[in-house]
This record gives structure tokens, sequence and C-alpha cells, in this order.
């Protein structure tokens, strides 16, 4: 272990390549982490969990910046910081890399709109998270929730300002909700502990794929002909068939398997309001298509819907009742 | 709770209260944002937020989405706590440099409340008897970016030492009854046993949070529970030992004065220097606190 002065000195190191003039409290070494505090001393006779915010780890390869460390030292971080769009981050937050060339290798402070999220790692040209899952969870939940309210993608994501239009792009727009979800849903399956939850969430990343494929062949060919073709229904699972009493027994109530039920049904709610809104303005090919796509979303929202009600009382319990706060 | 109806006054008013939804109210993190910035980022995200008339960094929300489901929130921008729970840290005053003790810190609502009034400067020990419940604790203390905390484990009743805090809070286990707008269950009272045994645990807190703090320093001992025996009946004691007097204490907000006599059981009328705080006097939840002093 090194001394407490080589540590002081590698923090420094680290929070000037942050760009960090003036840390606001003092750095403390207790375990295996140095402390930011401006508390004046530490109790020594009684067990202490924590002094302050934890700045950094201290790890085999050195000091490494907490998340909660960086979220506070907010405004102050003036280098290393990564401006990243909602859809950069609910892929980082997704478990996944992104591609971003030229950012300095190492730690980052992964931000957005301005603000300091927490901790990312440089590796070559990819970018991961370091925001610890339980917080990833959280915010994962917080942007999807939000999305509800913030402006919908048909009048934001365009980059044209007047909204989707064309076929094309109601069709891009369509892709990429399904993509979204199929990612999602293959991450949870993921870290799913159940198996029955696990096969739950891998049918909803293979069905979410299958409408990509076919939403991306109809693209194809709207490309290809310059005309929508016919749309014929492609085949759909019952997914209302797997809800079985296994399943729901094999989820952790308060674990990752709840989380990801809440985010995936605000994902579900946001796809069906979206094949709904573009119904109403398309040609009449491509609105049964969107309705028949509303439909099947809402299929997955209900079968969310579903376990999130089995999850309620079981998180009660589990999390135990203390109502002071 | 039928055996409160000779002591909670506008009897039917209270009981029509338990059975309407609780306003949603969040507290500004001042360590992080000011009220007004907070307000506008929420605004633009479609809530509505009407300031507390008597603390304006406290709003009453109402929005689309969950209040605990923002960025802002995510980002420790704000903390949601119920109005009657932000009182207790209004009734200590911490300074800024003080030491202050919260002996039953956890979840940490009112640790961070503390650690805004004191500005983050001072020694704050947050302190809670639970592993379980710390790990809440500490999950809220980074969240908000509090740097004078130091969170300890220790059940609060042996905590060691004497006279070495300027303030302590003593917001302690209790039976909830208060909280009933949130959990109907608790709408039927509290068993006398549970009261009984809660009273005996909060005698010891209280007992021990008036040897942590200096002679002259202040106490503030709170519960959400309107059962005398764990809130007059606590303080009373506490009094005929000779470990504290009480201070009189007006809150900002309608409230009841604490009782002098419940049942055959005699407070005393010194007694009604604490305050209780009912539902339906500003559409919160209940509870009830004494503010008391070591004598110098």
């Amino acid at each position: 272990m090194p001394s407490y002065e080589d540590l002081l000195e590698e923090a420094r190191r680290h929070l000037e390549e942050f760009g960090v003039q003036e840390l606001p409290g003092r750095l403390v070494l207790r375990g295996d982490s140095l402390w930011l505090t401006t508390a004046p001393e530490v109790p020594e006779d009684v067990r202490v969990h924590s002094v302050g915010v934890r700045l950094f780890r201290i790890q085999n390869h050195g000091l490494k910046p907490t998340s909660f460390g960086l979220m506070l030292l907010g405004a102050r971080i003036k280098k290393r910081r990564v401006e990243l769009t909602r859809a950069e981050v609910q892929e980082l937050l997704s478990g996944r890399t992104l591609r971003r060339p030229g950012l300095p290798q190492g730690y980052v402070a992964l931000c957005l709109e301005g603000e300091a999220l927490g901790c990312g790692e440089v590796r070559g040209e990819s970018l991961r998270g370091q925001i610890p899952l339980g917080r990833r969870q959280e915010l994962l939940i917080a942007l999807a929730q939000e999305g509800k309210v913030l402006p919908k993608p048909s009048q934001y994501n365009d980059g044209k300002g007047a909204g989707m239009k064309t076929q094309e792009d109601v069709l891009k727009g369509a892709i990429l909700f399904e993509e979204r979800g199929r990612i999602f849903y293959e991450h949870a399956a993921q870290e799913a502990k159940s198996p029955g939850v696990r096969e739950v969430f891998a049918l909803l990343a293979q069905e979410e794929g299958r409408h990509r494929d076919y939403l991306a062949k109809m693209l194809a060919g709207l490309l290809r002909t310059g005309k929508m073709e016919n749309f014929s229904r492609p085949a759909s699972d019952m997914v209302s068939a797997v809800l079985t009493e296994d399943v729901k027994k094999g989820i952790e109530a308060a674990g990752f398997e709840a989380a990801a039920i809440y985010a995936g049904m605000a994902l579900e709610e946001r796809a069906v309001a979206y094949y709904r809104e573009n119904a109403k303005k398309a040609p009449p090919n491509l609105a049964e298509l969107f309705e028949f796509l509303a439909q099947w979303e809402q299929t997955h929202w209900d079968l969310l819907f579903a376990l999130d009600e089995e999850l309620r009382q079981r998180i009660w319990h589990e999390r135990g009742f203390w109502p002071l706060d | 709770m039928e055996r409160y109806r000779a002591i909670i006054p506008e009897w039917e008013k209270f009981w029509e209260t338990l059975v309407q939804p609780l306003p949603t109210v969040i507290r500004t993190n001042t360590l992080r944002i000011d009220p007004g910035t907070l307000r506008r980022r929420l605004e633009a995200k479609g809530f509505e937020l009407r300031p507390l008339p008597w603390d304006p960094t406290c709003f009453e929300v109402t929005g689309e989405i969950p209040i605990g489901n923002t960025l802002e929130h995510w980002l420790g921008y704000y903390y949601v706590q119920e109005a009657t729970q932000l009182l207790p840290v209004r009734a200590l005053a911490p300074q800024p440099g003080e030491r202050i003790l919260d002996l039953c810190a956890a979840p940490g609502g009112k640790t961070t409340q503390i650690a805004q009034h004191i500005r983050d400067e001072g020694l704050l020990v947050a302190n809670d008897a639970s592993v379980k419940r710390i790990q809440a604790l500490l999950a809220n203390l980074y969240r908000l970016g509090v740097r004078c905390a130091v969170v300890t484990e220790c059940p609060g009743e042996n905590f060691p030492g004497e006279a070495r805090f300027d303030r302590v809070l003593v917001d302690a286990p209790c039976s909830a009854e208060g909280v009933a707008r949130r959990f109907p269950h608790l709408r039927r009272g509290a068993p006398l046993a549970t009261i009984r045994r809660l009273a005996a645990l909060q005698h010891k807190l209280l007992g021990r949070a008036l040897k942590l703090v200096r002679p002259g320093g202040t106490v503030v001992y709170s519960t959400c529970t309107f059962a005398p025996e764990e809130n007059e009946g606590v303080v009373k004691h506490v009094l005929d030992e000779g470990l504290a007097e009480l201070v009189p204490w007006e809150p900002p907000v309608p409230h009841a004065r604490g009782l002098s006599f419940f049942g055959e059981e005699e407070y005393g009328p010194e007694l009604r220097k604490t305050v209780r705080l009912y539902p339906h006097h500003f559409n919160s939840e209940g509870g009830f606190l004494a503010l008391l002093r070591r004598p110098a």
C-alpha cells in the first residue's frame, strides 16, 4: 500500500488532469479510499462507515475517481469532460461501449446537459461507463420517465426542426425505437438472475429484433422502388403465455429485474404513443402497420405491468418498513 | 386510533384527512442548487411547484411522473420530504461550525437538512444502529453531496462519550401512527405492547442524547406517532430525572400543544411546551416534537 503522501500526490495529479483547481474540503485516507470532507475531526471510539464523500478508491493500478465524487466536483471539472446525448447516456447505462475516437485515455467525467454524472473510462476509441449498477438503473428509469414529458422524438429527433414527415423518416424512427428496445431487453436478459425472468427479457429482445428487421425490409423496399410495399402482418408470439407462476416467483423484487421491468414499461409506453401518433398521419398501408406495432408493443407493456403488479407487495416487504422520512 | 378521540381536536376532520392523498413536498438541496433554478428546471419538465409559505426552499409538487424519477433528483438537487418532517431540524436550529449528532439518522432526510442549515461546515455525526438502514443513509448523503457528515454505526442508547456535541437530534424509532395517510394499515393504530416497547427504547435514546450534549446544549426529540406514551411520556421521564428542561417552541404551521395528561396518566402543565402536529391542521402527516436543553 502506498504511503498517505504518495496517495495525496497521485490524487493531486488526477485532479489536475480534470482541471480541478480548488478542492472543496480536505482529503482523508480511510480504509481503501480517499474521502473528501469538511468535517474537522473523525470520532475514533465508534464504528465509522464514511467521512464525507468518497472521492477516490485505491486500486491495484492506482486511484480511481468515484462517480459520486465527480458528481460533487461538478462544474469544478474543467478538463476530461465528455458531453453525451441522452441516447448515448442510455447506451452507456445499458452496459454498452461507445466508439468515441480522439478522447484522452483513462478516466473521464461523463456529462449530460452540462451536468457531471460520474466516471467513465476511455480505452483506445472505446468509452465505457463506470457508474455503479444501482445508480445506473435509477438513472435509466429517470431518463425513461422523463421521456414521457419531454418533447417526443417526432418533434426533436429528425434534425430538420419540422418533425418527421416522410415515410422514410417515420420508418427510420420506428427502426430506431425497435433497436433501442432490443438493446435494452438484451441487456436486461444478461443481468437478470432468475432463469424464468431471463427468458422473458430474451423473448422481448427477440420480438423487438423481429420488428426491427421487418421495418428495415420495408425501408429497403421503399428506398429501392420509391414505393411502400403492402403490409403483411409478421408472425407474433403470445407473450402473455410466458407469464407463469415460476417466472413471477423468480423475480428478485428489490433487484435489477424490478428496475428493468419499470424502465421497460416506460419504453413500451413511449413506443405505443409513437406508433399511434404516426399512424394518424401515415398513408393507409403504413398506418395499418403502425397500428399493428402499437398493439404489439401494448402486449409487451401488459406483460411488464402484470409483472410489476406482482412485485409491489414484495418490494414493500424486502425493503423493510421504516416510514420516518 | 380510537383511543385518541378525546385528545385530537376536530376528530371527524382528522379522520377524513387520513384518507386524503398526501401532498408531495420536496426540499431544495441548497448545497447544490438554488430554489429558483430548481423550480425552473422542474417546471420545464412539466411539474407544477408551489413554495411552502413558511419555507421558500421547499415546494409542493404535482406532475405526470413520480418526482423521484428525474435527472435533478438523481443529481441530488432535492430531497423528497414530507412537510411535518421538516420541522425537527428547524427546531434544532443548527449553526455552521457546530458539532451536531443525529442519533437515529437513516435514511438521512433530516441529516441532509442539518447539513444544509450548517452550510456543510462543522461536524455532523450521522449515526444509526442498523447496517441495512445505513446503506440508504449513505446513498442519500453521497447523492446530495454532503461533505461534513461522518456516518457511524452504533445502537443510539450506547453511543459513547459525554458532553461532546452542541446539538443532538433524536428522531426516534416509533410506532409511526402519524404516517397513516401513506400507509393505510396504520390507521388501526399501533398495539399497546409495541408502543410500550418503543417507549422504553426512546427513553434510553433521549437519556443518552442528553448526556452527549454539552451543558446548555440543545436536544430535539421527535417522533411521527400520536401515542402519548412515546411522546409526552418519554419527555416527562427525562424531566423527572433532572436531565433536561423544556424550551417552548412555536412551529411556523398550525399545531396543537403537548398533553398535560392522557387518561389517568398525568404529564403536568410543563409538557404543554411540546408540540403536536396533526394531519388536518396543515394537510400533512402527524408527529410530535420537544425542544430540550441540558441544564448548564
